[in-house]
């Protein structure tokens, strides 16, 4: 019965073939560098050989320093992601009870969205001096404007009916919002987060990397640009070796998984 | 004799320019069926939006069960002229037992479960099926998973929105069959809409005809009620 050829290997598309190519291009750019490395034809100061990175790494993972590094990142980074959500209930809230606030909100994260969080870097260093506080403000800042755009959109997008029927059975104001429009809207939470989750890591490493050079410690971006203050190239190396690695697990291992279980219910989800 | 649970006094419905219905008067017993019909736009679906408080009339009242209706309550279930009313989140199954925990009509999610079952196997919905997602679902089976919770819900009255449109019929036949022993059985007033007069003659026990020429009629089911509509719906100035 089953004749259609795309179906035999739609489940494991995630390790099927599309992902297997894109394995194959980054092992032979990987060949290149070890190579070119291997061959002198740049310095190691350069460029140390992808085999050495790699050791570095497996060093900095064991003697500790990297977990430690990459947690206080992550740690920094849900806080951030966390004071965004819940800035965004807020915000969402008021946009649904007034009109006037909606309509001033709209132009204000229109506005601010475009602002990238470096060009706000010294404002919120004269604001919030380089701790954490400034951190959070200023992943925050990459990551809300956008992500209440997103669940403003998942709103209005919201089947009429769903609503009509919640009426119907005289649903809670509680139960509607979280066994309705919750559910509902969970492929624009899904596909804001996952957008914001980049842009939010992003400005994360960026700000580390500066604070770090100015006092802070602490962080990623501080472990590369210390390194880089050692003269240490492949710990340079293995830190941005380890940014990557965490990108795909977040979004293989995260929002891809999502994104399949919304498609079984035939939920859309770019 | 029943007295009537239904009452439509003097309503009134326009989009804009748009008269659907003007001073519209009437009322249904309980228990009974009331089937409404009339050719494609003429305003069925309007109609009993305006009845299940969907949509506020421009004047006049509808009540029901005692209570004027201002907006949507429990008291009315409206199946909706429409395939993607069920949460496409929920399976088929847990679609109606989530709704009946909702409404609190039961308090244990096996004794849900078992009920919905009842009523899904009733509307001949395999078993197999219970716990596919509405995206794996006909159209027609989508509206007995529809019809099904409905009924699950036990309202006082039932709106239901040409809720056998996608069937075939045999499968539509049995469907009428179980939804009216239903309705007899727990005292439901129903109003119909159908584009079927055969349906309409089959389930009603008066039928609501949107008249060719705009005027709305009120017939009894009798012998003569198949010829009558044919009529009514066929009048051309
Ligand atoms: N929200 C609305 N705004 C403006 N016009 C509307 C609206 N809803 C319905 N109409 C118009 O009212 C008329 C009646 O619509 P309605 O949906 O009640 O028709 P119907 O009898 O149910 O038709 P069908 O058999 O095709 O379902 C149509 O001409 C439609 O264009
Ligand atoms: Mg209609």
């Amino acid at each position: 019965m089953r004749v259609s050829p795309k179906n035999k290997f739609s489940p494991k598309t995630i390790f099927g073939k599309p992902s297997t190519k894109a394995l194959l291009w980054v092992l032979l750019l990987l060949i290149i560098w070890e190579l070119a490395a291997q061959l002198d034809f740049v310095p190691v100061y350069i460029l140390p050989p992808f085999s050495k990175v790699i050791t570095t790494l497996w060093y900095e993972i064991f003697n500790g320093n990297l977990p430690v590094m990459v947690g206080r990142s992550l740690f920094v980074l849900i806080e951030a992601l966390a004071v965004s959500l819940g800035i965004s209930i807020v915000v969402i809230w008021l946009c649904r009870k007034s009109k006037t606030f909606n309509s001033f909100y709209s132009a204000v994260s229109a506005m601010m969205n475009s602002i990238p969080s470096m060009a706000l870097l010294p404002l919120i260093i004269m604001w919030l001096g380089i701790g954490d506080i400034a951190i959070i403000a200023l992943v925050t800042h990459s990551v809300l404007w956008t992500f209440t755009i997103y669940i403003n959109e998942g709103i209005n997008a919201i089947p009429k009916i769903y609503r009509e029927f919640a009426e119907n059975i005289n649903l809670s104001t509680f139960k509607q919002l979280k066994d309705v429009y919750l559910p509902a809207i969970l492929p624009n939470i899904v596909s804001g987060l996952k957008i914001v989750w980049g842009r939010g890591w992003r400005s994360l490493i960026g700000a580390e990397i500066v604070f770090g050079a100015i006092g802070a410690a602490g962080g990623l971006g501080y472990f590369i640009n210390i390194s880089r203050l050692n003269g240490n190239m492949s710990r340079v190396l293995a830190g941005i070796v380890i940014i990557a690695i965490i990108g795909i697990i977040v979004d293989y291992g995260i929002f891809r998984r999502i994104s399949v279980r919304m498609k079984k219910w035939g939920m859309k989800n770019e | 004799m029943n007295k009537p649970i239904v009452y439509v006094e003097s309503v009134s419905k326009s989009f804009g320019e748009q008269v659907i219905f003007r001073n519209l008067s009437f009322s249904i017993k309980q228990g009974e069926t009331l089937a409404v019909i009339g050719h494609s736009g003429c305003g069925k679906s309007t109609l009993l939006r305006v009845i299940g408080g969907f949509e506020k009339a421009d004047s006049g009242e509808v009540s029901v069960n005692g209570k004027i209706v201002h907006q949507p309550a429990r008291t009315s279930i409206m199946i909706f002229q429409d395939f993607t009313q069920l949460f496409p989140w929920r399976t088929a199954i847990s679609n109606i037992v989530w709704s009946m925990l909702a409404v609190k009509i039961v308090d244990s999610k096996s004794k849900a479960t078992r009920i919905a079952e009842q009523y899904l196997s009733d509307m001949e919905f395999l078993p197999s099926n219970y716990n596919k997602f509405p995206i794996q679902l006909s159209g027609g089976m989508k509206q007995r998973v529809s019809v099904a919770r409905a009924l699950a819900l036990k309202p006082k009255l039932l709106l239901m929105d040409e809720p056998f449109g996608a069937l075939d019929n045999l499968t539509r036949q049995k469907m009428q069959i179980v939804t009216s022993d239903v309705c007899k059985k727990h005292n439901i007033t129903t109003i119909l809409v159908t584009h079927s007069v055969s349906e309409a003659i089959r389930m009603a026990d008066n039928i609501l005809v949107f008249c060719r020429d705009g005027k709305i009629e009120i017939i009894k089911n009798d012998k003569y009620a198949d010829a009558k509509i044919e009529k009514l719906l066929n009048i051309r100035h």
